[in-house]
């Protein structure tokens, strides 16, 4: 049973709270009970619960993609995960509702009633009620709307000074490409998609995603790098914009790869219980949405190249102990060559000699001697820092980097972690691709809806060792 | 020439038009940065007006003013005063978000001025009979928020209206208002409601068969016998339902089972003779491999569930998981992927929130049964990003999932963590995960304290050393005898490593404290080696070694004690050389210049110049507890709360895991309990029928039987609806003129009846504008989007609020 939420920033300073009674309390009052509950140390967390008192709770969830904090006052219930997934719900509604990649306090700020409205219908009697983003958008209509509609309505302006004489006889007052009309008379087809949609750009895009997270370690031969850790995880975000209830198609190409059980949106379930993954028919809701997550386990590939070939256009090596006292060490960086892609995107290497202890000897100073691209910031601990690269860094280079670590006994040099960070556009890491996106049934056969494909690689931790 | 003059004037009116309506658009709500400027600037007296405001649009920016105050916890404005300007919008304003923006303010300030809410209760009724069906389900949870004793009868009754109402929508706010009213009246109202739940979960409506789901869990969690002519259709609708009552659905589904399905029938394949229902335990089956028979409606909601492992919410995952654990042996649970789901759900880094919750149901499948997720160990290796509670449990459940074919590959691992992490918590869960390690064979056991010893004289962290310390003792508690060795290298250690840090010392010199009661006879001579440098040791390690002498004389006196033939025997503090060696470091501590070890060196010589020796013993010999527990529970164990609590879990997460009994005894009648009972269509209250609605019955019994259809064969089905669909304009445009010509007519005769009925009655709340009804209709349309369509509507809705008004009359004298 939810009390009460509260968004706030990441220093706890309140962007927006709803209360869903008159007793619950305000989060000036929450926040002062919490620290006493609560100690503090758990601000790098992502997630909090906490007991305040017998049969209250607090949860808190840090946001994934903006610097908010999502917290819920909720009375006590046996299942922890319920009130984390409404808030990761409630999320994902915020950003899909305002169309953002990122929220800001001001956006929040500015649009609080809209989220006391949207939250007044996700929430009734205290528990989770409507989640469904169309819905919620029938029901609160976006501001997104009106703005679209004046710039809509000053670019047919100037279309109507041009061709005044063949638009007289038709009723001006709508402007005709007035974005979403809604029949509220309507019918509904499935439950998760606004009756009788109509759009005048008729747009379906495939964003594709993947993540590389790996973890590779150094055999003690020094010379080959055995897996600890190797998943890809990749999503598949879809924005529709379609008019009618079209059915659509989306023929993948999978590279070869295995993707398990992955999880999809409900409305491909809904539609088929037995969706092939490379073929899946869904009647999509309206604007964004995300269609598939999942996740591509290089762990149990046969051989180490395959990994090796699926980790996306950079690969790193190294080697310590060179030099004449062996202080010192070489990165070696292969931007692979692409057809799809000219360039990456702020690539960009932690180096790291491990935290202090009393291994390190007190004078042990990070030095490097040369490096053929970007440039290297020292910190203040003088056992990491980082080699930043340019903006974009082109395909087909071979940078390399040498340094020492002055002073350091050999155990000490083998602590040498990188932490590669970089993004790519143009393919995916697994090689996997949209054959095709057909619209099968459901649209005016008049309409020919401009379909985009976008591919995009992202690093989350990617460590050498 | 007046035909071009009138097409340049028009032309003209229509660009003033477009360009009036711009600067009005531009003026409030373009920017939503100046907006919210100009909003900053409304005064608190300012506010006032703008809510009492005939102009729609001030109205609404009053509203919206009201919300961000609502939403920003500030304490300038005090927005109870606001009570009656608030409230009396709902009468007076026609635009439902203001409408919804005051049921915001009143679930929030309602209760502190029950008075004026019930004022506003009149006009709230009035909308109960609005012919929009969302405007209908908001007063409807307008109503039931209104938490006042007096209006419940009031809501009961509207209620049992709205409960055959012809849209779902309104019939979902039935399910939640009923649930507000069971949390306030609790037992008072359950003969009312349970009725009315029960047509509530006969719906045919699937959204609120969802809602119906949360108010049955809620209120009556235990009257699963109301679930019975539904298991059926349930288990087909089920992944349609809203994804919060998926969990909510599961979780009942399953213990209806277990209390009204026969339990599943394990054959032993190798002897079909060999028959057994389904254990309590997870693990205590009988036979080495076994085929199982469900009952027909268990393999029906297992089947169910198991198609549903594509949802995108981890909680129908977890709650998915937890269902085909309680009601299928450990071959089904295997085999339903459902361990793959979740080792996918938590194999990327915890940027997913709920990671650490996920892993703690894992950890409680393993701990059971270590072969559900040993196949995906790798999964649980940390990465860098992992926040400490995940990472937490993850070393947990690498501990339960330890065996000998994986222990080398984790070793490394374990090893890695303890050198490299920064937080002091998981480097000791990763050393209780190496301890489990060390346990699987003595070789192992060796070559671990062997790594930790070297370890240990490179730390300087207490909190790590610590865990390093306890550790050994662990080992050493297991095989006493094996690491004499050990110890004997940890003297070496305390002699000739200069570098040894003085709080490893200290452990160490503790360690060798605990072990004089496992083996007396080499800790004198550690204290013999250490004594001559006391003072130049640090300040840790003279407190323990002090201690050290203390235990070690004290063990000194139980063995004399024990050996001693006669009991008037004394001990001779003067010729024993421990007592010796003991007096003299106590002696050397007297003079030292840290208070606390002088002070301690005082207690322990008075304690034994008094002779008060069964004290010492209990001080210094009391027997410290093991500091790490195994993971694994007992095999074959029920899960329990007892086995339960060792785990670590969350004391929520631990109820949730925890499993009801078996119930169902007789397998003969059961089946025909789910005969499937019948369902309430609210659809032919409908006035027309229409495609789409077509279109969502096929669809459910496309789900339903579609498993058996090939793949070429759906897509023609549903494209066959779609173009189906195209023709939905022309019937909906007949549904909009049985709405707005034929009705109105015949109900506008009844109106003129009823309206002075309803001026008289409702002049408090409707203040000073309400001469009569057509005049105030008049006024509101007129300001400046006048339209037929409204008004008429308009009167409609007049008409039913004097009938509702009716309703109020009526159920007050009741």
């Amino acid at each position: 049973m939810f009390l009460a939420f509260y968004i706030t920033n990441l220093n706890h300073a309140l962007a927006f709270q709803f209360l869903l009674s008159h007793d619950s309390p305000s989060f000036k009052s929450l926040w002062t009970k919490l620290q006493t509950v609560a100690q503090e140390n758990s601000s790098e967390q992502f997630w909090l619960k906490a007991n305040l008192g017998k049969n209250l709770q607090v949860y808190r969830m840090k946001s994934e993609s903006s610097d908010l904090l999502y917290w819920c006052l909720v009375t006590r219930q046996p299942n922890p995960l319920e009130p984390m997934v409404f808030l990761e719900t409630l999320e994902s509604t915020l950003l899909n509702y305002f169309d953002k990649e990122k929220l800001t306090i001001s956006k929040l700020v500015n649009n609080q009633d809209r989220i006391a409205l949207l939250l007044n219908c996700m929430v009734d009697a205290n528990e989770p009620a409507t989640s469904d983003l169309n819905k919620l958008k029938e029901i609160v209509p976006n501001r997104e709307d009106l703005s679209k509609v004046l710039s809509s309505t000053a670019s047919t302006l100037s279309n109507r000074m041009q061709t005044r004489d063949s638009l007289q006889n038709k009723n001006s007052g709508m402007p005709s490409s007035y974005a979403v009309t809604l029949n509220s008379t309507g019918h509904q087809a499935v439950p998760w998609r606004t009756a009788g949609i109509k759009h005048s750009n008729n747009e379906l895009y495939v964003d594709m995603v993947e993540k590389i997270h790996v973890v590779l370690r150094k055999g003690s031969k020094r010379n080959r790098f055995n897996v600890i850790r190797g998943i890809l995880e990749g999503f598949v975000d879809m924005r529709s914009q379609l008019t009618g209830d079209p059915l659509i198609a989306l023929n993948l190409d999978l590279a070869g790869h295995d993707l398990g059980i992955p999880a999809l949106h409900e409305c491909c379930q809904a539609h088929r219980q037995d969706q092939i993954i490379h073929e899946l028919q869904f009647v999509p809701p309206d604007g964004k949405f995300q269609l598939m997550q999942y996740c591509i386990d290089l762990e149990t590939l046969a051989t180490r190249n395959q990994l090796l070939s699926n980790i996306g256009l950079v690969s790193v090596d190294f080697d310590t102990g060179l030099g004449s006292v062996g202080d010192e060490f070489e990165i070696r960086v292969n931007v692979a060559s692409s057809q799809h892609s000219k360039h990456i995107d702020d690539l960009n290497i932690a180096v790291s000699f491990g935290p202090p202890s009393a291994l390190t000897p007190s004078d042990c100073r990070l030095k490097v001697l040369r490096n053929t691209h970007g440039h290297f910031e020292n910190s203040i601990d003088n056992l990491s820092g980082n080699w930043i690269f340019d903006k974009e860094t082109p395909t087909g280079t071979l940078p390399i980097l040498r340094g020492c670590l002055e002073h350091a006994s050999p155990a000490q040099m083998k602590f040498l972690t990188l932490d590669v960070n970089f993004s790519s556009k143009g393919e995916l890491p697994s090689g996997i691709k949209v054959r095709s996106v057909n619209i099968l049934s459901g649209m005016p056969r008049n309409i020919t809806p401009f379909k985009g494909v976008k591919y995009q690689a992202k690093t989350g931790d990617y460590q050498l060792r | 020439m007046v035909d071009s003059i009138a097409r340049i004037t028009s032309a003209l009116e229509s660009a003033r038009e477009l360009t009036l309506e711009a600067a009005a658009v531009a003026s409030s709500r373009f920017g939503e940065t100046s907006y919210h400027r100009y909003s900053q600037h409304i005064t608190p007296e300012g506010l006032r007006s703008l809510l009492n405001s005939r102009n729609d649009r001030e109205v609404r920016d009053g509203m919206k003013k009201v919300a961000s105050l609502l939403a920003s916890d500030s304490e300038n404005v005090d927005l109870e005063s606001y009570f009656a300007d608030v409230v009396k919008n709902i009468g007076s304003s026609t635009d439902i978000k203001v409408k919804r923006l005051v049921s915001i303010y009143l679930l929030r300030y309602a209760e502190k001025q029950p008075n004026l809410a019930l004022l506003a209760v009149n006009s709230i009724q009035k909308s109960l009979a609005d012919s929009d069906p969302q405007s209908r389900a908001l007063a409807l949870k307008m109503l039931s928020d209104i938490k006042i004793p007096s209006l419940y009868p009031i809501v009961l009754h509207s209620v049992k209206k709205a409960i055959t109402d012809s849209a779902p929508e309104v019939r979902c706010s039935v399910s939640f208002a009923l649930l507000k009213l069971f949390r306030e009246q609790g037992e008072h109202v359950v003969e009312e409601i349970s009725p009315l739940l029960k047509d509530l979960l006969a719906d045919s409506d699937i959204t609120v068969v969802s809602s119906a789901i949360v108010l049955l869990k809620e209120a009556f969690p235990d009257s699963l016998e109301l679930l019975h002519g539904h298991f059926r259709r349930y288990c087909d609708i089920l992944p349609q339902i809203t994804q919060s009552s998926q969990v909510y659905l599961i979780d009942l589904l399953t213990e209806y089972c277990k209390k009204y399905v026969p339990r599943p029938v394990l054959t032993d394949s190798c002897d079909s003779s060999q028959t057994q229902i389904l254990p309590e335990a997870f693990n205590a089956i009988p036979f080495a491999t076994y085929d199982v028979t469900f009952d027909p409606d268990m393999e029906l909601f297992l089947q169910a569930i198991r198609q549903m492992l594509h949802s995108p919410n981890p909680a129908v995952i977890v709650s998915i998981s937890k269902a085909l654990f309680e009601l299928s042996p450990p071959v089904s649970f295997k085999n339903s992927k459902v361990t793959e789901v979740l080792a996918k759900l938590v194999s990327v880094p915890s940027l997913a929130n709920d990671n650490g919750i996920i892993l703690q149901c894992i950890l409680m499948y393993c701990a059971v049964d270590p072969t559900t997720f040993s196949m995906f160990l790798k999964k649980f290796f940390l990465f860098p990003s992992d926040d400490t509670p995940t990472a937490i449990y993850k070393l947990k459940i690498i501990a339960a999932l330890i065996n000998h074919s994986n222990v080398k590959q984790i070793v490394p691992e374990l090893k890695y963590y303890i050198l490299s992490d920064q937080r002091p918590s998981v480097v000791q869960e990763a050393l209780n995960s190496l301890a489990v390690c060390g346990q699987l064979s003595q070789s192992l056991s060796l070559h671990i304290t062997k790594w930790l010893l070297a370890g240990m004289a490179n730390t300087d962290k207490s909190s790590t050393l610590e865990a390093y310390v306890s550790f050994i003792r662990f080992l050493i508690q297991e095989y006493p005898s094996q690491h004499l060795g050990t110890m004997i290298h940890l003297i070496k250690a305390l002699r000739t490593e200069s570098s040894l840090s003085g709080s490893a010392k200290a452990g160490i010199i503790w360690l060798f404290g605990e072990f004089t009661t496992i083996n007396f006879s080499i800790c004198p001579d550690v204290l013999r080696i250490i004594t001559p440098s006391f003072s130049a040791e640090s300040r840790e390690t003279r407190l323990q070694t002090v201690l050290l002498a203390a235990k070690i004389l004290s063990c000194d006196l139980e063995n004399f004690k024990a050996k001693g033939e006669s009991v008037d025997e004394e001990y001779e503090f003067e010729n024993s050389r421990v007592a010796q060696l003991a007096q003299a470091v106590f002696y050397l501590a007297k003079f030292d210049d840290d208070f606390d070890i002088r002070d301690r060196a005082r207690l322990f010589s008075s304690l034994f110049d008094k002779q008060k020796f069964e004290v010492a013993s209990l001080l210094l010999q009391a027997p410290k507890p093991a500091p790490i527990c195994c993971m694994t529970l007992d095999i074959p164990t029920k899960v329990d709360a007892a086995s339960m609590a060792r785990l670590g879990l969350d004391h929520d997460m631990e109820d949730y895991l925890l499993s009801s009994p078996w119930e169902c005894e007789q397998s003969d009648i059961s089946a025909e309990l789910r005969k499937p009972a019948d369902l309430k269509d609210y659809d032919r209250f409908k006035t027309s029928f229409s495609s789409a609605s077509f279109f969502n019955g096929n669809s459910n019994r496309d789900s339903a039987h579609g498993k058996a259809d090939n793949t070429s064969n759906t897509p023609a089905a549903s494209s066959r609806v779609f173009t189906s669909s195209v023709g939905k304009k022309y019937q909906l445009q007949s549904l909009d003129e049985f709405f707005s010509e034929i009705p109105s007519r015949p109900r506008n005769s009844v109106r003129k009846v009823m309206v002075e009925e309803d001026s008289t009655t409702t002049e408090e709340d409707t203040s000073e504008e309400s001469t009569s009804g057509e005049e105030s209709s008049e006024n509101s349309t007129s300001d400046e989007d006048s339209s037929e369509d409204s008004s008429s509507e308009e009167e409609e809705e007049n008409s039913m609020g004097s009938k509702s008004l009716h309703v109020l009359e009526v159920s007050e004298s009741l």
